[in-house]
């Protein structure tokens, strides 16, 4: 049963790389011209701001709670 | 005959109008009555399209000729011609058709002060819509909602979650520009519906593309309606039923305070202002409701919750409706919008339900995927949709903490989307002249 999940799952990801790929070759018109990030490249630095400042969020809410449970259990020891 | 079309006037105007407007009405006439219907059926958010339904078939069946000072503030075309008894209409005989509900593409300041005194509804959309301040009052609400613990305790998986299913947002940025020709700021506009939040889509047209925004709008809301029918069957054609009933391994989560969660709200409200003061109005509504919650607060949480969301809500759903008029459908920018809108929520559900696989996999086959798809904000929505499932498949089975946790988060990186493409696509364009 293990394999055919497995089977199925990876069916999916070759589908979708092939829906993907297809959809990136109609889109190939979006490079303007020559020397001129395309509509893609700006996409994908959007994302990557994006992922950035998301994994940063969550780094921050980590370090926050860990901080407010630090000071929280020195305020319990003081008490 | 003439005279009955007069006193009739919303006839009088279908029968003087030319076949495709009274196509176009009829037809959003029946639209809306059956929005009406899914609404009430629950296949739909009853909240917003019930009275989006109603707003449709108001402003489709209420139309009438303008007498010739409101036409002259309209300045629009003559679109309707009345003929009299002998069949030959004269340039004198063209007359201007609209309603007493709203005038959205009324320009100049006498203009819009004039229609502000006529039509009912034109100070609500001029004050609250056209402003982006409805979207400000909706994220306020969706804020005293947000319980933001379970993504305090389990940041990662959360924003792994939500950043996976912002696969919509990015990838229907190029497609639009590469299929459509649109421009940078119409392409993120409508890639927003991705994010699958009608307050940050509406923010971001707002910003980028004003001359669109009452069709994206129009468009992302419908398709957010759509989202709790029809994900349910994206998720059976991705998962298959076995996985659908794996069973998660709950790992205790630690206890978060209030005091943590105001000092999130506190800090992420900092930051992301400091980073985006673009989307300041949006990132400070929703943290200032999670703020009012964690505070305590019980009489602005009720106020916010009781009054301002649902009031929100109900003259967002009917400014909706009332903006479905004819003329929507004839903008030739509306089909690329419907296409791209769904491409928009289908690719983040994918994204979605990917990251769920994603997670299924690095835990050892002991986590549902149908969770991811609640990556896909439009809280509590997805949530609900994922909850709905996998207790289908497997009864007794509680995911919704995992899944609050994801959508929530999925609001969080749907605002940082939104901040990112308001600051740099003004960046990108300046540097492509």
């Amino acid at each position: 049963m293990a394999g055919r999940t497995s089977a199925i799952s990876l069916a999916w990801l070759v589908c979708g790389s092939v829906a993907g790929s297809c959809m990136g070759a109609a889109a190939v018109p979006a490079v303007p011209h020559p020397g001129v990030p395309s509509a893609f490249e700006h996409a994908g630095i959007v994302y990557l701001v994006g992922i950035i400042i998301s994994v940063g969020t969550a780094v921050m809410i980590k370090l926050l709670t860990v901080a407010l449970r630090n000071m929280r259990g020195a305020n319990q020891e003081q008490a | 005959m003439n005279t009955f079309y007069e006193i009739f006037q919303g006839i009088g105007t279908l029968v003087a109008s030319d076949f495709s407007t009274v196509v176009a009405r009829l037809g959003l006439i029946t639209l809306g009555a059956l929005l009406i219907y899914l609404g009430k059926k629950g296949t739909l958010e009853p909240l917003l399209m019930i009275p989006m339904g109603m707003g449709m078939i108001a402003v489709n069946a209420g139309v009438l000729f303008l007498d010739p000072v409101s036409a002259l503030h309209a300045e629009r075309e003559p679109v309707a011609i009345v003929a009299p008894e002998d069949g030959a209409a004269t340039e004198q005989e063209a007359r201007t058709t609209g309603t007493l509900l709203i005038e959205p593409l009324v320009k100049g300041n006498d203009n819009l002060m004039y229609f502000m005194g006529l039509d009912f509804l034109q100070p609500i959309y001029t004050f609250t819509f056209s402003n982006g301040l409805i979207a400000c009052l909706v994220f306020m609400g969706i804020g005293v909602l947000l319980d933001v613990g379970y993504v305090l305790a389990r940041p990662f998986e959360s924003m792994f979650l939500a950043l996976c299913a912002e696969l919509g947002t990015i990838v229907t940025f190029p497609l639009a520009v590469a299929w459509f020709g649109m421009t940078y700021g119409e392409a993120a506009s409508v890639a927003m519906i991705g994010g699958a939040d009608g307050p940050m889509v509406m923010f971001t047209t707002l910003k980028l593309a004003p001359h669109l925004f009452v069709p994206i709008t129009v468009v992302g809301y419908l398709y957010l309606g759509l989202t709790y029918g029809g994900y349910p069957y994206l998720i059976r054609l991705l998962v298959p039923k076995n996985i659908r009933a794996t069973r998660t391994a709950h790992t205790p989560v630690p206890h978060i305070t209030s005091g943590e969660k105001l000092a999130f709200a506190v800090v992420a409200c900092g930051v992301f202002c400091l980073l985006f003061p673009m989307a300041a109005p949006l990132i400070l509504s929703l943290f200032l409701g999670v703020a009012v919650r964690e505070a305590e607060l019980t009489v602005f949480t009720k106020l916010i919750e009781q009054t301002i969301l649902y009031g929100a809500t109900l003259f967002l759903g009917l400014m909706l409706g009332v903006l479905c008029g004819a003329d929507v459908i004839f903008n030739p920018k509306v089909l690329p919008l419907l296409v791209l809108g769904i491409i928009a929520l289908l690719l983040s559900g994918i994204g979605g339900i990917a990251g769920g696989y994603v997670l299924y996999f690095l835990k050892k086959r002991k986590y549902n995927p149908i969770i991811g798809i609640a990556g896909v904000s439009c809280v509590p929505t997805t949530a609900k949709v994922a909850q709905k499932l996998v207790g289908y498949e497997a009864p007794g089975e509680i995911v919704l903490p995992e899944a609050l946790g994801a959508s929530i988060s999925g609001v969080i990186t749907s605002a940082i989307m939104c901040g990112v493409y308001v600051a740099l696509i003004p960046i990108f364009e300046q540097a492509m002249k």
